[in-house]
């Protein structure tokens, strides 16, 4: 019995440090394909992204050349709320003359001012060629 | 008891059997491994104030170092960047000057093939770039130090600095 007792305290233990181990920025695809949408020279692309920082509740999407300049796109989650565990899918909208210098569409974590997170993170993907 | 136990555990075990095998064939568990990179933020850094004009990550000064782990899950197919801070972004008034000053390292590795990631990386201004051409976990730790004006002692308050850490696809 105390050896039941034992293994379940263990399974605890490590689930709750699992858990609290857990704070992971995640987004995919790594490498992304823009197709045409819906609207006449407008291309679209989409991701999906994980938030597993319980310390972050919001995100940027920025688009960019290969130099890093930006880019300019349109997307209903230019800023959106995505919660401690939720998943989202982002849609990143690209005007036809803007597709050859598209190379980099990136998600940023937004911190808040004094609230005790020190760690911004970026993901960016690459436009599969 | 442990009689008691291990005739629920018998029980259960033969209602869940029978269960799995009368499904197993109808609903396969299937999953994919995307490419991917993950950027794992698992120790937020703490300043110490050994002396009073200094802020300093260092454990030996009461220090805490950020600790950033990256997850690829496809080899040399990602950059890994991680800037240590140059500036406070919340800190009470500082009229003189600030030097900042900081490293990154790697921490650990789960493949050998990691160990040559801190000789081979490049470093420009605050930022430290890392090929990283091995799928798995690399844990990075960032040590950062400012020091005020001409060894004037720091004002009173809370300072807070921007450790940045990116995963960019190549």
């Amino acid at each position: 019995m105390r050896v039941v007792i034992f293994f379940m305290i263990l399974v605890f233990v490590g689930l709750g440090y699992a858990i609290k181990d857990a704070h992971s920025h995640e987004m995919v695809p790594a490498y992304f394909k823009l197709t045409q949408s819906p609207v006449v020279n407008v291309h679209v692309t989409s991701f999906k992204l994980f938030n597993a920082r319980n310390d972050v509740d919001y995100y940027q999407v920025s688009v960019y050349d290969e130099d890093w300049n930006r880019v300019p796109f349109a997307s209903f989650d230019r800023v959106f709320k995505l919660e401690h565990l939720k998943r989202k899918e982002i849609k990143v909208y690209i005007q036809e003359v803007d597709i050859q210098s598209v190379t980099y569409v990136c998600t940023e974590s937004k911190l808040y001012k004094g609230k005790g997170a020190y760690v911004a993170s970026r993901i960016c993907s690459k436009i599969k060629k | 008891m442990l009689k008691k136990v291990l005739a629920g555990s018998f029980l259960v075990s033969m209602t869940i059997v029978p269960f799995s095998m009368a499904t197993s064939a109808e609903a396969p568990i299937s999953g994919t491994v995307e490419s991917k990179c993950t950027i794992f933020t698992e120790t937020n850094g703490v300043y110490a104030s050994p002396i009073a004009s200094q802020l300093t990550t260092d454990p030996a000064d009461g220090g805490v170092q950020p600790i950033i782990r990256f997850d690829v899950a496809l080899a040399d197919s990602f950059l890994g960047r991680i800037s240590f801070p140059t500036s406070f972004s919340s800190s009470p008034s500082l009229p003189d000057t600030q030097d900042f000053s900081g490293n990154v390292e790697v921490e650990t590795v789960s493949d050998v093939g990691m160990a040559d990631y801190d000789t081979d990386k490049t470093t420009f201004n605050n930022t430290h770039e890392y090929d990283l051409t091995v799928a798995g976990t690399t844990r990075f730790k960032v040590s950062s130090e400012m020091d005020y004006g001409d060894t004037k002692a720091l004002p009173a308050g809370n300072y807070t600095a921007i450790v940045t850490a990116e995963c960019v696809a190549k």
